[in-house]
């Protein structure tokens, strides 16, 4: 009898201890992956976090991939881990592409058989990563306009300003937008824009009335007819301001602008052999242009001539973003992440830090630099902007 | 007027058995029936008898001139009782009558006493209200019978219970006398998940059944000496499972990792017989689910990728209440009680939304009372 109670008791919590075994989804031909929330999050970073829940383990790949928008293995920010799935949580901390006051979603995933299985999708706030030099500044609203948009600088306020004359100043440190007064001009979609800054004073070159105008005291006024025909190029054309003078250099046509004497220089132009001049940057001691053809120029503001510099590694049939750091000048984005860094000591082209959300929809539809700190305002829907920034990190 | 008729019919219906019965009186030299008996209650009844119909001249009746007087239901007998120090012909109401006969009298702001006396020698013994002094007494005169015997360790100071006691001795009942118990039970739940007015993928789902394990305690108090009891239990479950499903764009598996509290208050009903005996039982529940941990799990494949979502939103209510109907058998035993029982219950959520998934489950359950 003791033997019969024993053997039931034992029963029971045999029946007991297996009633206390949790269900799991059904084992499936492929590993079912949970995405965590990622912790310690901060300023250096995020760790990612994931744990196979069921399913198949022998996989070719597996790992995180994380974006604004909803994670593609083949567009997402992308770390890979390793062959097989591990059965436990998994995790990886992450210092690198995570930009500052963004929000991300992160999904764990894995690869067999030529398929991408995808595990939940998690999202945080980034406070930012070690690598990383892009932040998420602000959401715009309300800033419509006619066609294109082009942005400038007094290097106080950016400047976003559409060939239609609609005009708006952004303030970096308030993150705010504000209409300022159309310009002097009403463009169509061909007019070019380019914009550049002198003694603090946003200036505008411009193909309809053929003018360069300046902003000063919330108005415009026209400060010189241009000595060419500004818009008779299809190509792009870099202002910039050095020793009182403001250039204008494009393979097409180049002059230097005595402001002070209101006197017009033509200059030499590159011998590219380009179709035309594509984008270009000022570094605070020379120009560089970027033609159609790859070739990248770099233009002395001391002697004026023009020498022929490493060929830009990306894809430059269309104007890119461009901006200038110590040193360094980066070129590239656009509908591409790719952002490429140049060293004008080595005449070097390396890959910089991608931008952190996609630009297959709208691309970047203005950029500016204040205070030595690049804003680029990505395209959501007409009249909506997200504004994100760089300046790059040294680590 | 038809309105104000109706209701006197029905007052008349109700109330005229318990103002004016049939009754009998048995006086020394005579016996009679007459029309109707008047119940004056416990107190006015134990000192005189009315007899007579309402709109007739009614007779009273003494103790000192009435031996006995009644209805089918109700005895009184005449006897001398020792009250409070004085000796006092009163009329004592009969609870039962055999081998043993039970009496009781109530005076005026006082306790109900009880008598017992033996069927040969009509000689009355006051039941004292002591335990251990009702015990010696009931072991002196229950000896012949076994079970008696056993129920003497269970039987109350109170009316009921000596009733039930003195009854089931002069038949020599096998069965215990009803009392306070509690025990174990055990069981097996089989439980399906109704979707309910849940919408979006549940409504394409047929939930099989989740058989699970469960373990819990009852009480069993009775009410009276009848044939109810008032039977809480408190009962503990888990339920594990995964319900698969789908619909044209993707797969789902429901996981349900769920641990149940229950406490159904249920009214027992214990059929007659002898030592083995049917039952029946209903009641509310209500419960508590301690872990509520449910996911569902979409799967959604396109060409090359296979993505999942997992909604861990609590879909299963955590505060629930509901019905219970249940049957069974019970075989009492004097120290403890076996029982097997059947039960279906139904439960939905506390709170008045429509977004949860009830549940209904047949419950296979086997316990010991003590």
């Amino acid at each position: 009898m003791r033997h019969f109670f024993k053997i039931s008791w034992l029963f029971i919590f045999s029946i007991l201890a297996d009633a206390c075994q949790e269900a799991l989804p059904e084992n499936r031909a492929f590993p079912v992956i949970r995405t965590l929330a990622p912790k310690d999050v901060d300023s250096s970073g995020a760790t990612f976090r994931a744990e196979l829940i069921t399913g198949k383990k022998s996989t070719t790949a597996y790992g995180f991939i994380w974006d604004i928008a909803e994670p593609e293995i083949t567009t997402a920010n992308k770390i890979e881990l390793g062959t097989t799935v591990p059965e436990a949580v998994f995790e990886k901390r992450i210092e690198s592409l995570l930009a500052k006051d963004a929000e991300y979603k992160v999904r764990a995933y894995a690869t067999l058989d030529g398929k991408t299985i995808y595990g939940t999708t998690v999202t945080f706030k980034s406070e930012g990563s070690k690598q990383s030099g892009w932040s998420f500044e602000t959401q715009l609203t309300d800033v419509t306009g006619g066609f294109s948009s082009f942005g400038g600088t007094d290097s106080k306020y950016g400047y976003i300003l559409y060939q239609l004359s609609e005009a708006y100043k952004y303030d970096p440190e308030k993150k705010t937008i504000a209409k300022i007064p159309d310009l002097p001009f009403a463009g169509n979609s061909g007019v070019t824009i380019t914009t550049c800054t002198h003694s603090k004073v946003l200036y505008v070159f411009e193909g309809k009335t053929n003018n360069l105008s300046k902003f000063a005291n919330n108005s415009w006024s026209v400060v010189s007819p241009l000595p060419f025909n500004y818009g008779n190029f299809g190509g792009y054309y870099l202002a910039f301001s050095a020793n009182g003078y403001i250039y204008i250099l494009s393979s097409f046509k180049s002059y230097a602008y005595d402001v002070t004497n209101d006197l017009w220089y033509p200059l030499l132009l590159p011998n590219s052999n380009s179709r035309f001049s594509t984008s270009g940057v000022f570094d605070g001691a020379n120009g560089y242009l970027l033609m159609y053809n790859g070739t990248f120029w770099e233009f002395s503001t001391s002697t004026h001539q023009w020498t022929p510099k490493k060929n830009y590694p990306g894809v430059s049939s269309e104007p890119l973003v461009t901006y200038a750091h110590n040193s360094m000048v980066y070129v590239g984005l656009n509908r591409d992440l790719d952002f490429w860094s140049y060293d004008t000591s080595l005449n070097e082209w390396k890959p910089a830090e991608r931008f952190p959300s996609s630009l297959k929809d709208f691309g970047i539809q203005f950029y500016f630099v204040v205070k030595d700190k690049l804003y680029c305002g990505v395209g959501k829907a007409f009249g909506e902007f997200s504004v994100w920034s760089f300046e790059p990190k040294t680590f | 007027m038809k309105r104000l008729n109706v209701s006197i019919i029905l007052f008349l219906i109700i109330a005229a058995p318990t103002l004016a019965q049939r009754g009998f009186v048995i006086k020394s030299d005579t016996a009679f029936y007459n029309s109707e008996m008047k119940d004056q209650g416990a107190i006015k009844n134990g000192l005189s008898c009315i007899m007579g119909k309402r709109n007739d001249a009614q007779i009273e009746y003494t103790p000192y001139e009435v031996i006995q007087y009644g209805t089918a239901d109700k005895v009184y007998q005449a006897q001398t009782i020792n009250l409070n120090g004085k000796k006092q012909r009163v009329f004592l109401e009969r609870l039962a009558h055999g081998k043993l006969s039970l009496y009781a009298f109530k005076a005026k702001d006082s306790k109900p006493v009880y008598f017992i006396a033996n069927e040969d020698t009509l000689a009355l013994n006051r039941i004292n209200s002591d335990r251990n002094a009702f015990s010696t007494l009931f072991n002196s005169r229950v000896s012949d019978c076994g079970q008696a015997v056993e129920n003497v360790k269970y039987v109350n100071y109170k009316r009921g219970s000596l009733t039930r006691f003195i009854r089931d001795y002069n038949e020599c009942s096998a069965n215990p006398l009803p009392r306070l118990r509690y025990g174990f039970i055990i069981g097996l739940s089989n439980t399906k998940i109704l979707a309910g007015d849940v919408g979006g993928v549940f409504q394409i789902s047929e939930f099989k059944n989740d058989i699970a394990f469960t373990v819990g305690g009852f009480l069993d108090k009775p009410i009276g000496a009848g044939n109810f009891s008032f039977h809480p239990e408190i009962l503990w479950r888990q339920n594990s499972a995964t319900y698969q499903f789908k619909n044209p764009t993707s797969d789902y598996d429901f996981v349900v990792n769920n641990s149940i509290l229950s406490m159904p208050l249920l009214m027992q009903y214990v059929l007659p017989g002898n030592r083995n005996h049917f039952f029946l039982q209903a009641g509310g529940v209500v419960a508590h689910l301690l872990k509520n941990k449910n996911s569902l799990y979409q799967f959604t494949s396109l060409a090359n990728t296979t993505s999942l979502e997992i909604d861990d939103s609590v879909l299963v209510p955590t505060n629930q209440v509901g019905l219970a109907l249940g049957a069974g058998f019970r075989a009492d035993r004097n120290e403890r009680s076996w029982l097997m029982e059947i039960r279906y219950s139904h439960m939905v959520g506390m709170n008045q939304h429509n977004d949860y998934l009830d549940s209904r489950g047949i419950e296979i359950l086997t316990g010991f009372a003590f």
